[in-house]
């Protein structure tokens, strides 16, 4: 039986180079820091809270168009998209289509207003913005209460992402395992950390430290110096991971070629029978190959211990690979001299299920909807969403608050618009790639943008560009939690304690109360992810609809309809969170799970919009209009 | 050129023409994508062969990778030559302790 643990274990050997990528990786982590420490040097010689919270209004082209397309770049964009791509093929590029006009209306539909109506309204944070436009107290500490709500599930999935890929990259370096040794030592003394991987939390400690420390230290500007930095990362990271793609798989066509022949894996179980009971207990890892009793190849889908004294393994999880390539068959492990692999049951796709084309056509391959995964209706709802669901995050207005004059503001649109175009595109080429490259990812998707940096660096001979890559993701989730960090923390501080609490506050007090406030918020994320809720992406879903759905109407009438009153802008922000909630309850008791409802087959944020709108303008017909010098203060020439 | 009423903000009433324009372009650009990829993908059967432009399946090329790139030039046009440069107003912002 020796021989059995041998040859399984022997099928999980580790890759090389990891301690390279970890020095890249520091370098970059060295950066970071290093412009943190001297926005913080910048901001001490500056009034406190126009600098901590908005830059001084101060941001440039590249500052202002690279942190907004790094905040919007988020770990989903990293992680969750390849995801999708490995998973469904060529049917991704509709589904993100609409990042193609996003960079014209994220910033061109509300930017100048809302710059000019922040400086006329001297507001730091999007609720203050609605407090003074509307002069009502009221607006400003509703706006306060959905902001920090639905901000607060944003960074939670954020702080997981960012642990996640840490882990990844850190998996086989010495130093780190010796921590993760050290942390599993007392991890099980503390209620909270008992049932948490100790890999993940060693990671979640060293995440959420870096964060939350040089975004409390730095303010805004150390966010999108930060974010300027990460931008550019994560544009050479899909620049070098394109070039890598293309070169491995011999070009685009060969790829599309491959997949057109590809046909969709099923999920299934086997049991291993043993020819005789195990003498030990026996580890093997999760994506080991087997081959089967009749020849499939299958890959296991967790991580498994099986006991000493058992003739054969309980159900495992595994995928069945359609059409191995003979690369997957050598490596497959036939267990034929120690017992037999019995597939004991199949799940086949309930779209695209055996045929093959289906990797590179709508709608795409689905395990779960019969109907695909993209219909004509979502592929619409899509293009909709991403534009307008952009426009609708309080994070981008802050951004278009924070622009110096109108003329960056059209520089940036430009530059922003070639930026997104060089991720979003190669994104899709690449993952398309990576179902050639890597096959039987489907068990766990979520990993393909770590793996495929790996297996491409390493193929290229170059592992230490591991480092250089999977900093990308990083980067965007990083420059994403830091930016939401900053926004509850002014929002707790700002528009509730020194507005409605201690209007007198000193600056001093308000300084350290900024420092405390970011740093528990920061903390009570990472105290709320130490045993992840199981449907993150869903979570990141919730929170960025919510949001839009809450502030895109709201924000728009008031800066373009003088008509709008106190009422009828709260009704707006309720209409569009109870629009959402509803869905969100609907979607529970039909799924009984924390999936939101499409109505009608149509993209929930729409319902969301239409709800907020409809209040928002019903509220204001019906209700007394505001102060005739207000709206001359806001709408009329000075 | 335009017809603005004397005492209303000028930077209100270009930032309103301004959004009804990126309304329609992005109307375009919706249309666009998703008509042709509709017309050219969905009616496509899966066990047909799919035909292959510049290593893009053809609904890819046309009705993605061709609105992309023409996208990109409507921005930029629109951004460079069709955005007014109005003053935004000066950052007197003060913030002192009173907040």
């Amino acid at each position: 039986m020796e021989s059995l643990h041998h040859f399984i274990s022997s099928a999980g050997e580790q890759s090389q180079g990891q301690n390279a990528a970890l020095i890249s990786f520091a370098v970059y982590m060295f950066f970071v820091f290093a412009l943190a420490w001297l926005a913080g040097r910048i901001r001490s010689k500056k009034e406190f809270v126009s600098e901590y919270f908005l830059g001084s209004r101060g941001l440039g082209v590249w500052a202002f168009a690279l942190t907004f397309a790094a905040t919007n770049a988020s770990g989903g964009s990293f992680m969750g998209f390849p995801a999708l791509i490995y998973t469904h093929g060529w049917v991704l590029a509709l589904w993100i289509a609409g990042y193609m006009i996003v960079p014209l209306v994220t910033t061109g539909l509300l930017a100048k207003r809302l710059n000019q109506v922040s400086r006329k309204a001297k507001a730091v944070t999007v609720p203050e913005i609605l407090r003074a436009r509307f002069d009502s107290a009221a607006v400003g500490l509703v706006a306060t209460c959905l902001l920090t709500f639905f901000m607060f599930f944003y960074l939670l999935a954020q702080f997981k992402g960012g642990s996640v890929i840490l882990a990844t990259l850190l998996q086989d370096v010495e130093i780190f395992q010796s921590g993760v040794s050290w942390v599993a030592g007392w991890k099980g003394d503390f209620f909270l950390t008992r049932s948490t991987d100790p890999d993940y939390l060693l990671c979640l400690m060293l995440f959420a430290t870096t964060v939350i420390v040089y975004t409390t230290y730095g303010g805004f500007r150390a966010v999108v110096w930060t974010d300027v930095m990460q931008g550019l990362v994560m544009v050479i990271g899909v620049m070098i991971m394109l070039i890598l793609a293309l070169g491995q798989v011999g070009g685009l066509s060969k790829a599309t070629e491959k997949l057109a022949e590809m046909r969709p894996p099923q999920m299934g179980t086997v049991t291993i029978h043993w020819k005789s009971p195990l003498e030990e207990k026996l580890t093997i890892q999760k994506g080991t190959w087997f081959l089967s009793e009749d020849q499939n190849v299958v890959r296991l889908a967790n991580h498994t211990v099986i006991q000493s004294e058992t003739s054969k393994t309980p159900e495992l999880e595994v995928l069945i690979h359609p059409d191995p390539e003979e690369e997957i068959m050598d490596q497959a492990l036939n267990l034929s001299d120690w017992g037999r692999v019995e597939i004991t049951s199949v799940i086949p796709y309930a779209n695209g299920d055996g045929q093959k084309g289906v990797y590179l056509t709508p709608p795409g391959p689905s395990s779960k909807e019969d109907m695909g995964f993209l219909s004509i209706g979502m592929a619409f709802s899509f293009f909709v969403f991403w534009a307008f669901g952009g426009a609708g995050q309080p994070s981008n207005m802050v951004r278009q608050m924070a622009f110096t004059d109108s003329r960056v503001l059209k520089r940036s649109i430009v530059l922003v618009s070639v930026y997104y175009t060089a991720i979003y595109f190669p994104l899709i080429i690449i993952f398309c790639c990576a179902r050639v490259v890597i096959p039987g990812m489907e068990i766990e998707p979520d990993s393909i943008m770590p793996t495929m940096a790996r297996t491409l660096s390493e193929n290229a001979g170059m592992p230490w560009l591991t480092g250089l890559i999977v900093a990308a993701p990083f980067a965007a989730v990083m420059s994403s939690v830091d930016s939401f960090l900053l926004m509850v923390s002014s929002g707790v501080v700002r528009d509730v304690y020194h507005h409605h609490l201690n209007p007198n506050a000193s600056e001093r007090k308000v300084k350290w109360l900024t420092y405390i406030v970011t740093a528990v918020i920061g903390v009570a994320a990472v105290m709320a992810v130490l045993n992840p809720p199981q449907y993150l992406q869903n979570l990141i879903v919730f929170a960025t609809g919510g949001l839009a759905g809450c502030f895109l109407m709201p924000m728009a009438l008031a800066l373009y309809w003088p008509g709008t009153t106190k009422a009828g802008i709260i009704a707006g922000m309720l209409g569009g969170c109870f629009t959402h909630l509803l869905l969100y309850i609907a979607g529970y008791v039909i799924y009984r799970e924390f999936k939101v409802y499409s109505f009608l087959n149509i993209q929930p944020f729409l319902w969301d919009i239409l709800g907020s709108t409809v209040c928002a303008m019903i509220f204001s017909k019906l209700t007394t209009p505001l102060d005739p010098s207000i709206k001359d203060y806001f709408f009329g020439k000075r | 050129m335009s017809h603005q009423n004397p005492k209303t903000d000028p930077v209100y009433q270009n930032s309103k023409r301004e959004t009804q324009w990126i309304l329609f372009i992005w109307a375009l650009f919706a249309i666009w994508v998703v008509g042709i990829s509709g017309w050219l993908g969905y009616k496509t059967d899966p066990e047909a062969p799919v035909k292959v432009v510049m290593g893009f399946p053809n609904w890819v090329f046309w009705g993605i990778a061709v609105p992309w790139l023409g996208a990109n030039i409507a921005i930029c046009t629109f951004a460079i030559k069709f955005m007014k440069d109005d003053p935004l107003g000066d950052d007197s912002e003060n913030h002192s302790s009173n907040g």
